[in-house]
């Protein structure tokens, strides 16, 4: 009795096993996946390593003003980082004077004038400006 | 004298001891791919390549492939199923290089350069004629020709399954009716109305998006023109106002291929699903 019931309880096992789907559809299946974004969380990591309250409430509102404002403009920022990212990055890096000035100040810059101080970024064609006092 | 000899002889036995023969890196090599340590692996079997070319080629090419499909190379993976390809003995070994490459081609999304190795298969039996079909059918479908892939996607389900055969056919009528959206036609609707190309591409957050931001944009504008003159709105908020909305309608058609490929693809998987359950 106890025999058959193991057995049956090995077999209906079994069966729920997923079935392992033959080469071919796995490969097809992998050609036709759709790539994953990358969230933005992700892609900006520093929005996520926060000290205090002020840097938290500097990261969400990055994090809104990349998802509800920059989503919907066109590709303007002349810098890599944009400007909106060297804001992120300065505050974090300097604090929140010393980061809020440096951010005005890369604003002022970002003017498409200033091209020939700069090295230009060969995968975006953007000038390299990382935030620095 | 006798001492350079016996120097010789010592140095001729360390490196017997020491070095390893291509049998041992082609184990070594495995043993590592096992691992997961693919630029190890990768190294040996470069290393086996340089040495013992004929012996080992074959087996090293075909792992090489393996390696760089696993890792995402796929270019550098065609490529050495390709040379695979040239150095295989039998009609099947040939014939699996071929649809690894079309493989690893169809995963760069070259689906002409795919249908071109596939049609080289020698399918002289049922097992063969089937993948073939299945490979070329993928092919049309990634070149959007619908018309020829559910042609074949149907002989792969053969005539006696009719339900599979119905399924089928609701795949191919979806698929057409995603292809149908046209990415002009939602820069113009968005140029018209500010995320309606959005909408019309089925992205309704994008939509949402874009219609808020466009009618606040708005808003300031005749604000600014009521509390101050049309010249000073102008000067002002014209150039967000325009900003946003130039940004709203050239992304619209960007979204409808986006929204589009992501539709099609995910139709092609469901469609594997139906012809896989036969």
């Amino acid at each position: 009795m106890k025999f058959t019931i193991l057995s049956c309880l090995i077999l209906s096992s079994w069966t729920l096993l997923p079935a392992q789907r033959p080469a071919d559809y796995q490969l097809l299946d992998r050609a036709f996946e759709q790539k994953k974004k990358q969230r933005l969380t992700e892609r900006f990591s520093e929005s996520k390593q926060n000290k205090n309250e002020l840097q938290l409430l500097l990261s969400g509102l990055f994090l809104t003003y990349k998802t509800v404002i920059s989503s919907q403009d066109q590709n303007r920022c002349s810098f890599t980082p944009s400007c909106s990212e060297y804001g992120l990055l300065a505050v974090k890096k300097m604090g929140v004077i010393k980061g809020g000035i440096s951010t005005f100040d890369r604003l002022t810059r970002c003017n498409g004038l200033s091209g020939k101080n700069y090295q230009i970024d060969p995968q975006t064609f953007h000038l390299i400006d990382h935030p620095r006092w | 004298m006798k001492q350079s000899v016996l120097f010789i002889l010592l140095f001729v036995s360390l490196g017997r001891i020491a070095a390893q023969n291509a049998e041992q890196c082609v184990a070594i090599a495995r043993e590592q791919m096992a691992l997961g340590n693919n630029v190890v692996a990768r190294q040996m079997f470069q290393r086996v390549l340089f040495f013992d070319r004929k012996t080992y080629g074959i087996e090293c090419y075909r792992e090489l492939a393996e390696l760089n499909l696993r890792t995402g190379n796929f270019g550098q993976s065609a490529f050495y199923f390709d040379l695979t390809y040239q150095n295989a003995k039998s009609d099947s070994a040939k014939n699996e290089a071929l649809v690894q490459k079309a493989g690893a081609l169809l995963l760069q999304e070259k689906y002409t350069e795919a249908r071109r190795e596939i049609l080289l298969i020698q399918d002289q039996t049922e097992e063969w004629r089937k993948r073939k079909l299945l490979y070329l059918g993928a092919c049309s479908y990634g070149e959007k020709d619908f018309v020829t892939s559910e042609k074949v996607f149907l002989q792969i389900v053969g005539d006696s399954a009719n339900a599979q055969r119905a399924e089928v056919k609701k795949h191919f009528k979806k698929a057409k009716k995603i292809n149908r959206k046209k990415p002009k036609t939602a820069k113009v609707l968005s140029m018209v109305l500010p995320g309606a190309g959005q909408l019309y591409a089925g992205d309704y957050r994008n939509a949402l998006n874009s219609f808020g931001l466009n009618a606040l944009m708005a808003y300031w504008f005749i604000y600014t023109t009521q509390t101050f003159t049309l010249g000073d709105a102008v000067l002002s908020t014209g150039s967000w106002v325009f900003r946003y909305y130039a940004g709203g309608y050239q992304r619209a058609p960007l979204l409808t291929e986006e929204v589009k490929d992501k539709k099609l693809k995910d139709n092609f998987q469901s469609l594997l699903r139906t012809v896989q359950a036969q």
